[in-house]
């Protein structure tokens, strides 16, 4: 055993640079001239290499060295000593000056071992996704919210510092592989096909996609037009209104015009400015002013230019309804269902020629000229009606494009949008327009749709009409359906290349180029076994969703033993991964693309980005609640519904609470002493009525002031750690307790007897309170040693009841009782006295305890005796920052621990030796 | 650098450093060890179920003397007592590792393997015997074994042991807890799953060549943990590849090809009892249509926080209720016993040849504890059915008094019985000749 251990510093030494052998010497003469004998005396008649009682050799140990190679027994030694467990009651005790001495020496060893391995990134096994990951990642990816892959996988587990992320807990088997597969599958339906690449949607169905292209055509019409005043038709003898038409919104347009109508001028870049200020069209608006501004209007328009010159902008109504009337008569709208056929319309809106009378009324200058001929009349009124026609069609856009106005129509989607083009849109717009609109069109498949839809029209007519009107349409129809064919094959290679680049985002880093090309071959071989294109992606979807790069966090280590940093894209990915459970988003990626992310201050810009971030929410989940013990709580079913009938209702609502207060915390950077001991916290309707909270019922969440008086505030008032921390009927102050004293203040507690005696026969006891009932079972001495500190925690905070209700009698119907005494003698009362004791005497123990459970989250270990350092280094620099929480998730970004990995050598060789050095804090 | 750290390695080596081998590598010697003969087979196959609840039961009616029809039982085993001719009650078995540790989260996770749990953040256990068998028998069933639950796990550490431990009895390799199926529709769907859809095989082979390659890049400790996924997809491609031509080689024909029951509603039933009673069933159904002969069904976690207000027993969790001898506890003990004879009733009314179902199965119902005191000095073992013929039932057996008393011994025994011959598993060496 002697050599190894030479080893072990011999190898210790190589891969972390040593500075502690100054250090060293005291330790080792003070462990050969005091510590051994001390052993000898106290220690080695039950825990020598012969006995090993408890498995514990502690006679092992010949000099310094050899006990800095197993800190982990040590760890131990003093956790038993500080205990008071060790050595036995019945045996002698330590004497005050050996106990201190043994304890020092100890100490000091491990704070040796510490330094001489800070930093170190630690043995963390490879990560799966967690299912809360792998979740999140999904809905990243694609963008659909309502995506849940892993709703029905086995729950993950917890290990390392007690949360989800750790790779030794995420296990694969052949059927969750089966069970992952079949989710990606599911994923990869809802891809839609476009014709510039590959969308996600909400639904699997196509009729729901179209459905959401022709949402979005509508949205887009809608920015520009309103609707139309409802216009009547005919189908097949049924009248019925329908507003189809997108109307300029004129009203809008004029006031604008006449308000800026002076300081604008002629000026058109001043138009634009206005137009954009008000979210109008520029284009026309310079164009409605060039009309109203013209110095010699012709007849027609006259009387509406000389109402725009008194700029008089309680006239626009007056100048609307002059513009309207006209619209009705100059424009007219036909069926479209059959546009195209033999005498049927060529389009939805076309110019109307008016009356004669119509034109009289107009312009009383006409009315002598009506003598003289109709025909010359209309020529001379023709070019002042173009000119109005020009600027004020009757609609922009046929809005609903799906015709109803036939029983079988000849246009699945109907575009008539020309007008809307000309008049308003810039070239942006109208490229984004004609995206739409090939999209839809390529979604829905229309043009092969519609050579079925023409036959079925055939065979209609032939049965009471003449089908020969509808013979024009014929070709053009085959013809559409035969380009559409050879586009879906053009647009195959696009969609090839859409899938690598979601490749490349699912991997979190650039495909390499075999990647690229055995994603591209196996598209190949899918194809050959006679797989659509369509499902060969969907296929290729599944097969990224699967494969180890997309569900493993994959890190490559450098060759050796040294750590080395990770590169910049697993970097990226850490940090996303650290605050928002999921990949990194598009500036973040890019940054890592840039290679920009290694510099210290961009780093710690995204990370202070990526904390206000909405995602922040899910570390509010994913490390606040798992560290609380209260995840999933929403669904906790532990409780009596007859005793609290109440609960099952409010359960959410008391999850969502904790859920708040840790996206607050993070989003406002707020101190993290607020955990211990905040006035404000956060509700919604239900939750206030539960506190006692005066707020007006709300259905949303709010966050409330003074909510100590109303005992409140902090993690110790959550009704969710109050209510997890008891039994489904009554309180339990040993488990509140246990749960203070290990999970909020990281106190190592001796592990509970194997053999612990039975409860009195009777333990729903009407009788005794449980803070009675609890007294008197843990008055056994065995069981005394470590009751005696944490029951008292659990006594003060007795006025909650097993939901977390404020009461004011126990659940036996007596008073309750919150005064306690606490192990180191301190008296206190009630939740207040509670976190006034945290807040102050236990304020070091508490930040170091979210210090180390932060960082263990973050790298998704346990924390190690070489994390001490840092630990010590983030606490103190913690209080200096006022307890900001900015300040411990900075420094976790900028250590060694979280930037770098180990070499790949080090798993597998130095593990033996190191490994045991370096065992869990 | 790199000479001198390699001749460490070396240096290393040549002092006896054990390097961990790969779970596959000890896994194939098991596989070899049992290879399955190639002749076919003209009797029914025998079956392995566990059933397992967590901490202990009543600590004065857990005891069962006498034997064959004479046999008493305490209250506890009430329900067993129809099948007291085709039961064996084991009393003074135990498992040394899990006397090390923490209580609860370290008296679970090895009872099926007599391994050392690992602390401090690891997850290290040992291949559980049903796992050993699943792997040496599930080449011939649809699926080599199913591991049911019907309490979720627990998604904590206590005092350095995850709580994985306790919730998982069935353990694939020491680093990987088989998963648990908590949705009798996922798990219904899991047997009677006989398909594979186009173009999956092609997929398959693509991530596995895609998890070769990483695997060269990556550092020795992931690739160990990258073999898991490895094998799994290896193993999904096997189950798919040899669906077609499974069955030619039996001459044995199970009684019952397709389900007889609906398949369960989707979700997992608010209700325990009836959460219990489907997985129940969809155990008996797959010994009974052979789609595999392992089950292991996790009734509830050690430390569990199930409540049972359809026994009128709902002001306290289980393992709060575990505490105390009250009625109520005794109430709730004598339920769980009710799903293992639910289970032999159902198993013994399938008439396979000459013998029932049950006669062909080892259905074993184990604790991590005697009584909920946390004592695992002892484990309450109770094991019904015939094994095929191997098992002699109504006996009582107590090896409290005795040297070698290692549950292992037991798991030996029951392996044998499907003709598993191991020199040694966990810390035991030779099987219990009794049973």
């Amino acid at each position: 055993m002697k050599s190894l251990t030479a080893i072990g510093s011999l190898l210790l030494g190589s891969v972390f640079c040593s500075s502690a052998d100054a250090i060293s010497s005291t330790g080792a003469s003070v462990f050969e001239a005091d510590v051994i004998p001390l052993l000898e005396s106290h220690c080695l008649d039950c825990h020598s290499t012969k006995k090993q009682k408890g498995e514990l050799d502690l006679e092992q140990f010949h000099s310094h060295a050899e006990a800095k190679s197993k800190t982990s027994i040590w760890l131990k030694v003093i956790e038993q000593v500080q205990l008071g467990e060790m050595p036995p009651k019945d045996e002698d005790p330590l004497t005050k000056s050996d106990r201190d001495l043994l304890l020092e020496w100890a100490d000091q060893m491990l704070e040796e071992v510490a330094l001489e391995n800070a930093g170190d990134p630690g043995a963390v096994v490879l990560r799966r996704l967690s299912n809360a990951e792998l979740t999140y990642t999904i809905r990243d990816l694609t963008g659909i919210e309502n995506l849940d892959p892993a709703k029905e996988f086995p729950t993950d587990s917890a290990s390392g510092e007690g949360f989800m992320n750790v790779g030794q807990s995420l296990v694969m088997s052949p059927s969750m592989l089966e069970k992952y597969f079949d989710a990606a599958k599911k994923i990869a339906a809802h891809a839609v096909l476009t014709p510039t690449g590959i969308r996600f949607s909400p639904s699997v169905n196509r009729p729901d996609w179209q459905q959401e292209n022709l949402e979005s055509i509508r949205e887009f019409y809608a920015r520009y037009s309103v609707p139309g005043a409802a216009m009547s038709l005919n189908l097949q003898g049924i009248r019925f209104d329908s507003s189809d038409g997108g109307i300029i919104p004129l009203e809008n347009y004029l006031k604008v015009a006449l308000e800026f109508g002076e300081s604008a001028g002629e000026c058109e870049s001043s138009w634009l400015e206005v137009a954009e200020k008000h979210g109008l069209s520029g284009k026309y608006l310079i164009k409605l002013v060039a009309l109203l501004n013209q110095s010699e209007p012709g007849d027609f328009l006259k009387p509406l230019c000389q109402i725009w010159k008194q700029s008089d902008v309680g006239q626009v109504s007056k100048m609307v309804e002059w513009i309207e009337q006209r619209q009705a008569a100059l424009w007219t709208f036909n069926p479209v269902g059959h546009i195209g056929k033999t005498g049927g319309p060529a389009a939805w809106q076309t110019p109307r020629s008016p009356s004669v009378d119509e034109l009289k009324s107009w312009v009383p200058a006409w009315q002598k000229l009506v003598e003289l001929d109709e025909a010359k009349l209309r020529e001379l009124a023709e070019s002042d009606l173009d000119q109005f026609r020009s600027v004020f069609p009757g609609a922009l856009c046929y809005t609903r494009i799906v015709p109803v106005d036939e029983v079988v129509t000849l246009s699945l989607y109907y575009q008539e949008d020309q007008i809307l083009r000309e008049l308003i849109l810039s070239e942006d717009e109208i490229q984004e327009l004609d995206r739409l609109w090939s999209e839809l069109r390529f979604v829905s498949r229309e043009a092969i749709k519609l050579v079925d839809v023409y036959d079925q029209l055939w065979q209609y007519a032939t049965q009471d009409a003449d089908p020969s009107v509808f013979e024009p349409l014929r070709k053009p129809i085959r013809d559409r359906a035969e380009t559409f064919r050879q586009k879906l094959v053009q647009t195959e290679p696009i969609h090839l290349n859409s899938l690598l680049e979601f490749a490349d985002q699912a991997y979190r880093r650039p495909l390499t180029d075999s990647e690229s090309k055995e994603i591209s071959d196996l598209y190949t071989i899918l194809r050959e076994e006679d797989i659509a294109h369509e499902d060969a992606v969907r296929l290729l979807i599944a097969r990224v969703l699967v494969s180890p790069s997309f569900l493993y966090r994959l890190e490559q280590a450098p060759a050796g033993l040294t750590p080395g940093p990770v590169n910049q894209w697993e970097l990226a990915t850490r940090l996303s991964y650290f605050l928002w459970s999921s990949m990194p988003d598009q500036e973040l990626r890019q940054l890592a693309d840039s290679g920009q992310l290694i510099d210290p201050k961009i780093l710690q810009a995204e990370a202070a980005r990526m904390l206000k971030h909405p995602k922040i929410r899910r570390l509010a989940e994913q490390f606040g609640c798992v560290w609380l013990n209260i995840y999933d709580f929403d669904q906790l079913g532990e409780k009596n519904e007859t005793r609290h009938p109440k609960f099952a209702e409010l359960r959410s609502s008391m999850y969502e609470e904790p859920i708040q207060f840790f996206t607050d915390l993070f989003q406002q950077d707020r101190s993290i002493l607020n955990l211990i001991d905040s006035d404000y916290t956060f509700v919604n309707g239900a939750l206030a009525e539960f506190y006692g909270i005066s707020n007006e019922k709300q259905e949303d969440w709010v966050r409330v002031n003074n909510v100590k008086s109303r005992s409140r505030g902090g993690v110790l008032g959550f009704a969710a750690t109050l209510a997890k921390q008891s039994g489904a009927t009554r309180t339990s102050p040993i488990l509140r307790g246990a749960w203070l004293s290990e999970t909020i203040l990281g106190e190592k507690l001796p592990r509970p007897p194997k053999n612990v005696p039975q409860l009195p026969d009777d333990p729903v006891s009407e009788t005794l309170s449980m803070r009675e009932l609890t007294q008197r079972h843990t008055q056994d001495p065995r069981c005394y040693n470590c009751h005696s500190r944490i029951d008292p925690y659990g006594f003060a905070l007795e006025a909650f009841s097993a939901i977390g209700e404020f009461r004011k009698t126990t659940d036996a119907g007596g008073e309750v009782e919150t005064a306690t005494q606490l192990m180191d003698g301190t008296a206190i009362d009630g939740i207040a006295g509670l976190k006034n004791y945290l807040g102050n005497q236990r304020k070091n123990d508490f930040s170091k305890q979210f210090c180390r459970k932060l960082l263990g989250f973050s790298l998704g270990r346990a924390t190690q005796l070489s994390d001490r350092p840092l630990i010590e280094e983030m606490s103190e620099r913690l209080e200096a920052q006022n307890f900001k929480v900015s300040s411990i998730v900075n420094d976790i970004v900028m250590s060694d621990q979280f930037q770098k990995i180990r070499g790949t050598d080090f798993g597998s060789v130095a593990e033996e030796i190191i490994g045991e050095t370096i065992e869990q804090d | 650098m790199k000479s001198s750290q390699y001749s460490r390695r070396t240096f290393l080596k040549g002092l006896g450093v054990s390097m961990a081998l790969p779970w596959m590598e000890s896994m194939t010697v098991w596989g070899d060890a049992s290879r399955p003969s190639k002749s076919p087979a003209s009797e029914a196959p025998v079956r392995l179920g566990v059933l397992f609840s967590g901490n202990g039961f009543h600590s004065k009616e857990w005891w069962a003397k006498g034997s064959g029809a004479d046999m008493e039982l305490g209250q506890v085993l009430s329900p067993l007592h129809d099948f007291r001719e085709k039961m064996v009650f084991i009393q003074g078995l135990y498992n040394e590792e899990a006397l090390k540790g923490n209580i609860h989260s370290s008296q679970t996770g090895n009872l099926l393997s007599g391994a050392p749990l690992a602390s401090g953040g690891a997850i290290k256990s040992g291949a559980s015997f049903d796992q050993v068998i699943a792997r040496a028998k599930g080449n011939l069933t649809r699926t080599p074994s199913l591991a049911l639950g019907c309490e979720k796990s627990n998604p904590s550490v206590h005092k350095n042991y995850s709580m994985l431990y306790s919730s998982h009895i069935s353990w694939s390799s020491p680093t990987a807890p088989t998963p648990l199926e908590l949705y009798p529709a996922l798990a219904f769907d899991r047997m009677f799953r006989d398909h594979s859809d186009q173009g999956d095989q092609s997929v398959l082979d693509a991530i596995l060549s895609d998890a070769k390659s990483m695997r060269r890049r990556i550092s020795r400790s992931d690739q160990q943990k990258l073999d898991e996924y490895l094998n799994s997809v290896r193993e999904v491609e096997q189950r798919i590849e040899s669906a077609g031509n499974r069955g030619e080689m039996q001459g044995w024909r199970p009684s019952l090809t397709e389900p007889n029951i609906p398949r369960p509603p989707d979700g997992i039933p608010q209700d325990i009892a009836e959460h219990m009673r489907l997985m129940c069933d969809i155990l008996v159904l797959a010994f009974q249509t052979d789609s595999t002969r392992v089950v292991s069904l996790k009734l509830n976690n050690d430390h569990s926080s199930l409540r049972f207000p359809n026994l009128g027993v709902d002001y306290m969790i289980h393992h709060l209720l575990s505490h105390a001898d009250t009625p109520d506890w005794l109430k709730v003990n004598q339920f769980f016993l009710q799903q293992l004879a639910y289970i032999a009733r159902k198993l013994d009314a399938i008439q396979e040849g000459e013998r029932t179902a049950l006669d062909n199965t080892m259905l074993l119902y184990l604790s991590s504890m005697l009584t909920g005191n946390h004592d695992a000095t002892q484990l309450p073992v109770v094991l019904v059915g015939g094994g095929g013929g191997k098992i002699k039932g109504g006996q009582s057996l107590n090896y409290r008094d005795q040297s070698e008393r290692q549950m292992c011994r037991l798991y030996l025994s029951l392996m044998e019985k499907m003709d598993i011959h191991l020199p040694a598993f966990g810390d035991a060496t030779r099987p219990l000749s009794e049973v």
